[in-house]
């Protein structure tokens, strides 16, 4: 009896001892099933590089399947051109080009380069994909087809050209690896077939390009690009391309900054065409945007690029006044302190740095041989600074005429309802110009002081309601030297500007410059201009149509010599960003 | 003799009934929604015990089986700026049933109850009541739950680009089907 007892109590107790709950270790079995998973599948690296390009030429990473990734890329002339030519800035060609992503690893794109007036078309195929997990494989390997279609028109009329001549194919082998989040390196064996070859070469040309990545901090990197090409396999006197690149990423966009002897952007002729070397300083600047648009929602694998957009209304950065409960100011009669060509009342908020890059392109009558007149760019780049929320001093450089430009703006009046009633504001302007253009002919002798702009303007604006703000801006500009004797030193004109608000982060605009009979040049005509402008993630962009080329009061107002109905128009574009230097104290 | 038999008894009663409910499979998404963008990720493999004698609810989900459907979104999700997976790899949840008497673990049905206990995201631990509700069918128990969390309580905030695409209460849905140890 007490034997089966012990058996029954010993059983029980082992059931008892076998049965009562152990505690689960969550972390350890989460552990477990997060192994298993990573070894049974396949792990791709992303972002071997950040984008579609390294610096000239392509990367093996290709365009995220239903994106489409705008390009505009900038190559300026070389820094051993001096100040005069402000180190290459007044000389710029550009690239434009859409890639798009058909299948994550299937890329088109095509593209075309003011340089050469060259269109390009190109296919690019990721065959294999770096991985780690279940399927390994050690590099990445993407291969590139490209067409080139050189429009440019011989220097000389005798020459002869067939259009086949003007056709060049590349093709390319990418082979990268990333060896860690912080670097990654290419290989680029390229073939580039000329149908017409060039005298002492043959029509293939071979070369291998090199390039690597390296991380410098969580959004910025530097870049480094070599293409060698094989002896024999070369046009004589060409030499061998070599860039250093530094990239930001920033709210979504891709800018790239480099360094480079290569005057193209395309693989014919940055590869095969470079003339430019190091050793002589012949180091042009260049710089790339990229930007991407989703035009259909991806499943798997992607790139690095978002998209961003960044919703703030800009009127907190030009200046507010402090509307109190008896008096309200209005604010952003205009939404920047230009217009279109000329100045607004608004002046820039006090501490603030507001950057400038204005570009002016070519009339659009010179056809499509110069894609209408885009393949002449001139620029504008001009800061302006908030000494107080009335006072602020600004000053610029335009490569039309290598002009350099400083004002002075006070807003003497606000616009104001309530207890003080003010009906508009009213703000002054004096600035200077110099013009640094060296004449054509060095015969026409010209003193410093016959370089120098006096303007001075008053802007009288009222905004109406929400939507609507009107200007008058009379002007007065001095010239120290004027051509003929019958033309007066002080030219006077009177300026009508207005903007009609769409959406809240749109409107139009239109600028209208009047000169006064007697008062103006022989042969200039009155600048009219009509704009576009949208504010998106911080920035303004401003789009528009004028008949004048220059984008200062003296060349704009007094010197234009196009005519809307001549088709001298030009497509211009500016982009503003702001930067707080000192936040201000009060509340603005 | 009775006596040991009784005592005996008692505790193989009590071991029958302290029976544990794990999945190593539990679903927890969540989504934020703002007039600029929609947010949604859901999480299959999370790790969850609950013990029908104590009312002790234990989650653990790894930050990185959290999938959208915007791969840019997934990727950023472990950031240092959002989740940091990097040094937090894991967000939990500890509680306990406090009306865990209204449960009948033996009887099919659905049960309300309250789960007191704390969140883990980040470096981040808070004090959380959640209701929720327990569904048992043929012997198979589900745990399902709606609750919201303050990701900028937890350090979640993002880059100041993004602020108006993500809410700042984040939507968080439970749905667990355990199966018995």
């Amino acid at each position: 009896m007490n034997f089966k007892k012990l058996i029954i109590s010993s059983l029980s107790l082992l059931f008892v001892i076998g049965s009562i709950a152990q505690d689960v270790n969550l972390d350890s079995l989460l552990d477990t099933e997060m192994k298993k998973k990573t070894k049974n599948e396949t792990r791709y690296t992303e972002a071997t590089f950040q984008t579609t390009r390294l610096i000239n030429g392509h990367t093996v990473e290709t365009t995220q399947k239903g994106v489409l990734d705008l390009k505009v890329q900038h190559r300026f002339g070389t820094l051993n051109s001096g100040l005069y030519n402000l180190f290459g800035l007044d000389e710029a060609t550009i690239r434009v080009g859409v890639d798009y992503g058909i299948t994550n690893r299937l890329t088109v794109g095509l593209g075309r380069s003011s340089f050469e007036k060259q269109y390009d078309g190109f296919l690019k195929y990721r065959l294999l994909w770096q991985s780690t997990g279940k399927r390994v494989m050690p590099v990445s390997l993407t291969l590139l087809s490209t067409a080139f279609y050189k429009t440019l028109k011989p220097s000389s009329d005798s020459i002869k050209i067939n259009n086949s001549d003007k056709w060049y194919f590349g093709l390319q082998a990418l082979v990268a690896r990333k060896f860690n989040s912080s670097f990654s390196m290419q290989l680029m064996p390229t073939m580039i077939h000329y149908n017409l070859a060039v005298e002492g070469a043959p029509n293939n040309l071979y070369s291998i390009g090199v390039g690597a990545r390296m991380k410098l901090t969580k959004h910025t990197a530097l870049t480094a690009e070599y293409y060698y090409q094989l002896p024999n396999y070369k046009i004589p006197g060409t030499y061998n391309s070599f860039s250093l690149g530094y990239e930001i990423e920033t709210g979504g966009h891709v800018f790239q900054l480099h360094l480079s002897n290569s005057t193209g952007m395309v693989e014919r002729p940055f590869i095969t065409e470079t003339n430019g070397r190091w050793s002589k300083g012949d180091i042009h600047i260049g710089f790339n945007i990229s930007r991407v648009f989703t035009v259909h929602r991806p499943k798997s694998i992607s790139q690095n690029i978002t998209p961003a957009e960044r919703w703030s209304i800009r009127a907190d950065t030009i200046s507010n006044i402090k509307s109190d409960s008896t008096t309200q100011y209005a604010i952003a009669t205009f939404k920047t302190d230009h217009l279109i060509n000329g100045h607004s009342v608004e002046t820039t908020q006090k501490g603030v740095l507001d950057v400038k890059i204005q570009h002016r392109f070519g009339t659009l009558n010179q056809g499509f041989y110069n894609w209408f007149g885009l393949d002449q760019a001139t620029e504008r780049i001009g800061f302006d600074y908030g000494l107080t929320n009335r006072l602020e001093i600004g000053g610029g450089r335009s490569s039309f005429e290598k002009e350099y430009d400083a004002f002075l703006k006070y807003r003497l009046l606000w616009q104001s309802n309530g207890e003080k009633k003010m009906p508009v504001s009213v703000t002054l302007l004096a600035a200077m110009s110099v013009k640094t253009l060296k004449e054509t002919v060095d015969s026409i002798k010209i003193q410093t002081s016959d370089r120098f702009y006096y303007v001075y303007q008053a802007m009288i604006a009222r905004k109406f309601g929400k939507a609507f703000s009107f200007q008058v801006s009379p002007t007065l500009i001095h010239y120290n030297i004027v051509p003929t004797s019958e033309t007066p030193n002080d030219l006077i004109s009177i300026g009508f500007g207005a903007r009609l608000q769409l959406t809240p982060r749109s409107s139009l605009l239109a600028e209208y410059f009047y000169q006064l009979p007697n008062r103006r040049l022989p042969g200039s005509y009155n600048s009219f201009s009509i704009g576009y402008e949208i504010e998106t993630g911080g920035h303004v962009f401003h789009f528009h149509f004028t008949n004048s080329t220059g984008m200062t009061e003296r060349t704009f107002i007094n010197e234009t010599t196009g005519q809307w109905k001549d088709g001298d128009i030009h497509f211009g574009f500016n982009i503003a960003r702001v930067f707080t230097v000192a936040k201000p104290k009060t509340v603005q | 003799m009775k006596n040991i038999l009784l005592i005996i008894g008692l505790l193989i009663s009590v071991c029958v009934n302290a029976q544990d409910y794990i999945t190593r499979n539990g679903n927890i998404s969540f989504y934020s929604h703002t007039p600029l963008e929609d947010i949604n990720a859901q999480n299959n493999e999370v790790a969850s015990t609950l013990n029908s004698s104590t009312g002790a609810f234990e989650f653990k989900a790894a930050i990185k089986s959290f999938h959208f459907r915007k791969t840019a979104m997934e990727q950023h999700f472990g950031d240092e700026e959002y989740m940091y997976a990097e040094k937090y790899p894991k967000a939990s949840f500890s509680g306990k049933v406090t009306n865990l008497s209204a449960v009948n673990f033996g009887k099919d049905g659905s049960y309300n109850v309250t789960v007191e206990g704390n969140l883990t995201i980040r470096d981040v631990t808070k004090p959380m009541t959640i209701q929720g509700v327990i569904t048992i069918k043929s012997g198979a128990v589900t745990a399902q739950a709606k609750f919201d969390v303050n990701r900028k309580e937890y350090g979640v905030i993002g880059q100041a680009f993004v602020q108006q695409k993500i809410e700042d209460v984040i939507h968080v849905s439970v749905n667990c089907q355990y199966e018995k140890r």
